[in-house]
């Protein structure tokens, strides 16, 4: 039991990395990764809407009509994200100004509306905590990892604070926009190395074997809707 | 039906609850969201009044407040008034924030912008604070009397301007203060001096031009204003000219002044020596013009006299500018120290023929005197000098012919 909770939560982690695995939140990845505070900052406002939202949405899973889970799901997540923003307004001032409108951005943020599509609807609240907990702490690692990178060699500074000895060294590009898809790229890469050896999915081709979430999802069923109808058209 | 039903109340019970916790979030952020957009627009000013919540500009005109005073601010709790001032230092336009609160005390000052090169702007800022016009203390740092001078300026005038905006009237002695410029429109930037006696206020022309004073007498105040020679003249608080039956006003303004006073007719002697070689029997004029000339000498060569004006008027900066009129009344010489011949400040003219410039003044009588031998192009505010400078030596020399006659 204990361990199932720990695997839950290392699996976002690691193995199930929301941005470097399940590719989501790709847009507040790029856009807030360009210094390390804003990039912690935003990973935990991530974190608390998710978790939160998680354990909303698997509180009332068997309240909420199939038909209108996804409407649902949208208004919970907008809710957290709301009063998140209000209350970072209110008492981080800083934290609200520099996230700007990435911050609202998160109602749209795939890791949140994908753990709920995937995980939360079909778990314990406990669980679906603990899937937050551990698919934000991912996003945060991934979000640091980035900005880490693209600070320190981009800019030549950690947190905001100059580094002096690696001025001569910075490499600008790294805090452009190009910059940061190389990196994402990069580490994408990294982790598709280091994962690939503990039984984390290739991806080679498209569709569904290609997806980097099908082996969360109803891959089975999905490969088999598709072998389908490639067997009918032939 | 009933399956379309769930769905709705679903979605609408979602909603509400959800409207509903937001609402209440909001009522705790929202007062703490409104003050620091409150405090973001009014940065500025809450670094003079740090207690203040919200500012209302109001008119400072409609108030009646000095043309100094370009924006007046006031706390919407009713905490006080924050004023914008624009005073001179050693260099016009010094920008000075100053804070009053609602029991006329100083909060907080600051020098927002200086023309003044030493910079120790900063070290006044905040230094008045706790200050009244009761009991107000100039704060001068040696090394920047001017630009001290110009803070304390700003200082007192906010708080002369918090008197009037807060409903209230000035000390007689303050609002006569205020008409100075429009009695001796030639005391042009006024710097307060040392009072002593029953003098309430002593004010010195910048240029040495002379001095303005608020003299209180029993019950009443008036102006007196003395010229660079030591010429009096007295004003009651209507604006009347009592010169005539003002001995002991007049007594205690020209001691004070001849104390004060620099005195430039050595200047001017060396001066007219080397303008026109042979001069002699040098001996001072007295002359009741209040303008420019701040000395005159009358004196001779070869049997012909001339009169001499020493003038101080303000062009681009000071200038000295001497004239030397013959007893017909004709420009006999005339030069000038520190003006467009400065090739420091004014190298676009380094190619000027600044001899025939001067040239072109000899000759003139204040009949034929138009200005026009003043005039340099591109240079307006030395040939505005020049031609102040120039009439006011006229002027001058017609009242000593005016007074001989």
């Amino acid at each position: 039991m204990k361990n199932n909770k720990l695997a839950i939560l290392l699996r976002g982690i690691i193995t199930e990395n929301p941005v470097l695995i399940l590719i989501l939140g790709t847009c507040p990845t790029l856009a807030v990764t360009g210094n390390i505070i804003s990039a912690i900052s935003m990973g935990l406002a991530a974190t608390v809407v998710l978790t939160c939202s998680n354990a909303v949405i698997s509180a009332l899973r068997k309240v909420i009509p199939d038909t209108v889970r996804v409407p649902c799901y949208i208004v919970i997540i907008a809710a957290f994200v709301t009063a998140v923003q209000m209350l970072l307004q209110a008492f981080l001032p800083s934290i609200y100004e520099m996230l700007g409108v990435y911050l609202a951005l998160i109602v749209v943020n795939c890791v949140i509306l994908g753990r709920a599509e995937m995980f939360a609807r079909k778990n314990t609240v406990i669980d679906s905590i603990f899937d937050g907990i551990g698919m934000g702490g991912g996003f945060i690692l991934a979000l640091f990892l980035m900005a880490f990178i693209r600070e320190v060699f981009g800019v030549g500074s950690f947190a905001g604070i100059e580094l002096g000895f690696m001025k001569s060294f910075t490499i600008p590009v790294l805090a452009q926009a190009p910059g940061g898809f190389l990196v994402y790229g990069i580490l994408i890469a990294v982790m598709n190395k280091l994962t690939e050896k503990k039984g984390g999915v290739k991806k080679k081709s498209f569709s569904c074997e290609g997806c980097p979430s099908a082996h969360i999802c109803q891959k089975s069923v999905c490969i088999a809707k598709v072998e389908k109808e490639d067997a009918e058209n032939v | 039906m009933k399956n379309n039903l769930k769905p709705t109340i679903t979605l609408s019970a979602i909603c509400v609850v959800v409207a509903l916790l937001l609402s209440v979030i909001n009522m705790i952020t929202g007062p703490i969201i409104e003050a620091q957009r409150n405090a973001a627009a009014n940065g500025a000013l809450l670094v003079v009044m740090p207690n203040g919540t919200g500012f209302e500009e109001l008119n400072a005109a409609e108030l009646g407040l000095s043309d100094a005073v370009t924006n007046v601010y006031k706390e919407t709790s009713g905490k006080g008034y924050v004023f914008r001032v624009v005073s001179n230092g050693y260099k016009p336009g010094m920008v000075v924030m100053v804070g009053v609160d609602s029991d006329g005390k100083v909060t907080g000052s600051k020098c927002l912008e200086t023309q003044d090169t030493f910079g120790k702007e900063p070290q006044i800022d905040g230094k008045y604070n706790g200050q009244t016009l009761a009991d107000f203390s100039p704060v001068i740092l040696t090394g920047a009397t001017m630009t001290s001078n110009g803070y304390r300026d700003a200082v007192n005038i906010a708080l002369q301007s918090f008197v009037l905006a807060s409903g209230g009237k000035l000390d007689p002695s303050i609002e006569l203060e205020g008409k100075i410029p429009e009695l001796v429109p030639v005391f042009k930037d006024l710097v307060a001096v040392e009072a002593s006696g029953n003098i309430v206020k002593a004010l010195k022309a910048k240029n040495d031009t002379g001095f303005a004073y608020i003299i209180k007498n029993g019950e009443a105040y008036y102006v007196a204003a003395v010229n660079a020679m030591g010429v009096c003249t007295v004003y009651d608080s209507e604006g009347n000219d009592i010169t005539a039956e003002s001995e002991a006003i007049i007594a205690e303004a020209k001691a004070h002044a001849a104390a004060n006073q620099v005195s430039y007719n050595e200047a001017l002697k060396k001066n007219a020596e080397s303008m026109m070689p042979g001069a002699t029997n040098f001996a001072d004029v007295e002359l009741n013009t209040f303008n420019t000339v701040v000395s005159a000498v009358s004196f001779t060569v070869d049997g012909a006299t001339y009169y001499g004006f020493y003038s101080r008027s303000v062009g681009f900066r000071q200038m000295d500018v001497f004239i030397i009129i013959d007893e017909n009344g004709a420009i006999a010489k005339i030069n000038a120290k520190e003006f467009i011949f400065d090739k420091e400040y004014f190298a676009n003219f380094a190619g000027m023929n600044v001899g025939e410039y001067k040239a072109g003044f000899e000759g003139l009588t204040s009949e034929t005197w138009n200005g026009d031998a003043a005039i340099i192009a591109t240079a307006t505010m030395t040939s505005n000098a020049m031609k102040e400078s120039t009439s006011d030596a006229f002027e001058a020399f017609n009242s000593i012919k005016g007074g001989e006659q």
